[in-house]
């Protein structure tokens, strides 16, 4: 019995991901078996969940960002997640004129309208940010609600 | 009081399992507890290039000779209506939209192979991710989304 307990552990030790994706829970991602998977983790990753309503979910706040006071509070946001990007490579002696090197993850929900996201696009664009990842579930899986 | 022998009779150590099989059982718990099944994800790499805030749409100067525009038309309830690839309407096919990509690059699509896509502001994001899988399993790898000055 005993045994069995620790084969148990031993199951979930190995299983355990101590990583916090700031993966949010109520955002069903769209469904595709075409995505490619992601192998690596990126360097400096910025994770906006986007849902259906145009809340978007950031670390220790929520916008809507449907609403153009949303819209400012994730502009001055992304600026600030930019600026910090710029320290990062001037303490690595780049020029401030290099692309950053940052990816944003996005991670929006399957019934968001296009526009919304486009909004979300765009202010990143404008925040200086290039490199960008599209987040679906490759199985369709039902996700608990969180 | 009887002073008791040192060392001679009591070296027998017991062990008491009880305990240990608390704490085996606190662990589990713990780790049931904390055990999240999320399902893997996937990735569509996209690179969208900045923009100066306020500025108009972007017009490229010089539109690469490899790049194919589709765009997609939303329906009742941001369904997908059609997908029209250059000008030539093809429905809601996947399969027609996959072909025709293939064959609209001369030699088959190559690393700078672009699509521009643009999508309706009602169509679900769900299908423009279709979309998107159906583009790189034609062979093209860099997808691009048009913006459109539809700023609130």
């Amino acid at each position: 019995m005993i045994d069995m307990a620790f084969q148990l552990i031993s199951f979930f030790m190995f299983v355990m991901n101590f990583s916090t994706e700031l993966v949010q829970e109520e955002v069903e991602l769209p469904v595709s078996q075409l995505a490619s998977p992601v192998l690596t983790s990126k360097e400096e990753p910025i994770v906006l969940n986007l849902d259906a309503d145009g809340t978007v979910f950031l670390p220790g706040q929520t916008i809507n960002i449907a609403d153009p006071n949303g819209l400012a509070r994730l502009n001055s946001y992304l600026h600030q997640e930019a600026a910090l990007a710029r320290l990062r490579l001037k303490a690595r002696g780049l020029p401030p004129d290099t692309p950053l090197p940052s990816t944003v993850i996005v991670r929006a929900d399957r019934a968001t309208p296009f526009e919304l996201v486009r909004i979300l696009l765009r202010a990143c664009r404008e925040a200086g940010f290039s490199n960008y990842s599209l987040r679906a579930q490759t199985q369709p899986q039902n996700q608990q609600g969180g | 009081m009887r002073v008791r022998q040192h060392a001679a009779d009591e070296t027998k150590v017991e062990l008491q399992m009880t305990p240990m099989i608390d704490v085996v059982f606190q662990l589990l718990i713990f780790f049931l507890f904390t055990f999240k099944i999320r399902p893997i994800e996937g990735e569509i790499a996209v690179s969208l290039p900045p923009v100066e805030a306020g500025a108009a749409r972007q017009e490229e100067e010089i539109t690469p000779a490899e790049r194919v525009h589709v765009r997609l038309e939303a329906g009742v309830g941001g369904q997908l209506a059609n997908i029209v690839v250059e000008d030539q309407a093809i429905g809601t096919d996947l399969d027609a939209l996959r072909q025709l990509l293939t064959a609209a690059f001369p030699g088959g699509p190559g690393e700078d192979a672009e699509v521009e896509v643009d999508a309706d502001d009602q169509l679900l994001y769900g299908h423009v991710i279709r979309v998107a899988g159906v583009i790189l399993q034609s062979g093209v790898k860099k997808i691009l989304f048009t913006d459109r000055p539809t700023r609130r």
